[in-house]
């Protein structure tokens, strides 16, 4: 690396390198997709209502995102360009199935594991059998 | 259950979901909810069988079931081998699968999703629900969803 190279990357803020970082990584994701899909950027130019050339400017990875733009994206190819885990948190509401006419088990009660060998574990409803490390059965209510 | 000639061609998560409660606790009681839909390929002779499992837990201090986590699988069977128990009729809708038969892959299907469940949710709550054994025949299927010949 050229050493005026190394004092313009140097130069820029950290968080420019992400930004760019997470522009390539779009770019790749969309052309992932198109791939998959057999689509042409002129595919997605003309479910966007864009110029084939914008898209092509959008696939060089310097393009800044908008949401917006990531949503219009993401409608037109049926595809999530970014997934955000959304482990650990939490969401009231009535589920998927609350209202369908499922089959429905209770479990009464669940319980947790005494004894725990590991307290690393995430989850109490583990427990540590020699090396193996075994998930609790739930009770069922056959009442 | 007897047995059938059948061969899994795929097996999927559809979608997973998990939704982990901040508070832990140390028993849970709640429910799980299950249901599953049967769809049958003519041309290429395929089941394929959906199963949606939600599991529910009662929050702290109040009776109210929250959703803790929501799996939905795909396993797509070859029937070519038992493909004179499923009768076909004129109309898209008229599709039959032999009870047996359809019990045999719900049961097949439900069972891996246990597995699944286990592998794929195992940082999460969910995942630390064994889904018990149950008879195929008492899942539910989804209203509107049996057969169509694609």
């Amino acid at each position: 690396m050229s050493k005026i190279f190394e004092d313009a990357l140097n130069a820029l803020p950290a968080h420019a390198m992400e930004r760019a970082a997470m522009s390539l990584e779009v770019a790749d994701r969309i052309h992932a997709i198109l791939e998959k899909k057999g689509m042409s950027h002129r595919d997605l130019a003309q479910a966007l209502g864009k110029s084939e050339s914008e898209i092509s400017k959008w696939m060089r990875g310097t393009h800044n995102f908008t949401f917006d733009t990531i949503a219009k994206i993401n409608m037109a190819l049926d595809a999530k360009l970014i997934y955000v885990p959304k482990e650990r948190t939490v969401r009231q509401g009535d589920g998927r199935l609350a209202k369908s006419d499922a089959t429905v088990i209770p479990i009464k009660p669940l319980k947790s594991a005494g004894g725990l060998s590991d307290t690393s574990q995430q989850w109490s409803l583990y427990r540590e059998v020699g090396n193996r490390t075994v998930t609790v059965p739930l009770t069922l209510n056959r009442n | 259950m007897p047995r059938f000639n059948i061969i899994i061609e795929t097996l999927e998560i559809r979608e997973y979901k998990a939704y982990n409660p901040l508070e832990e606790k140390n028993t849970y009681s709640g429910e799980l909810k299950l249901l599953a839909s049967i769809n049958v390929n003519a041309k290429q002779k395929n089941i394929a069988v959906v199963i949606k499992a939600e599991v529910y837990v009662k929050g702290a201090g109040n009776s109210r079931m929250a959703p803790v986590g929501y799996i939905e699988t795909v396993a797509v069977f070859s029937a070519v081998n038992e493909w004179k128990k499923v009768r076909l009729g004129k109309k898209q809708s008229e599709v039959d699968v032999d009870k047996e038969l359809e019990d045999f892959l719900i049961d097949v299907s439900y069972n891996s999703t246990r597995g699944l469940l286990s592998e794929r949710g195992r940082n999460d709550l969910i995942g630390k629900v064994i889904l018990p054994i149950i008879d195929p025949a008492d899942i539910k299927r989804e209203k509107g969803q049996k057969g169509g010949k694609n």
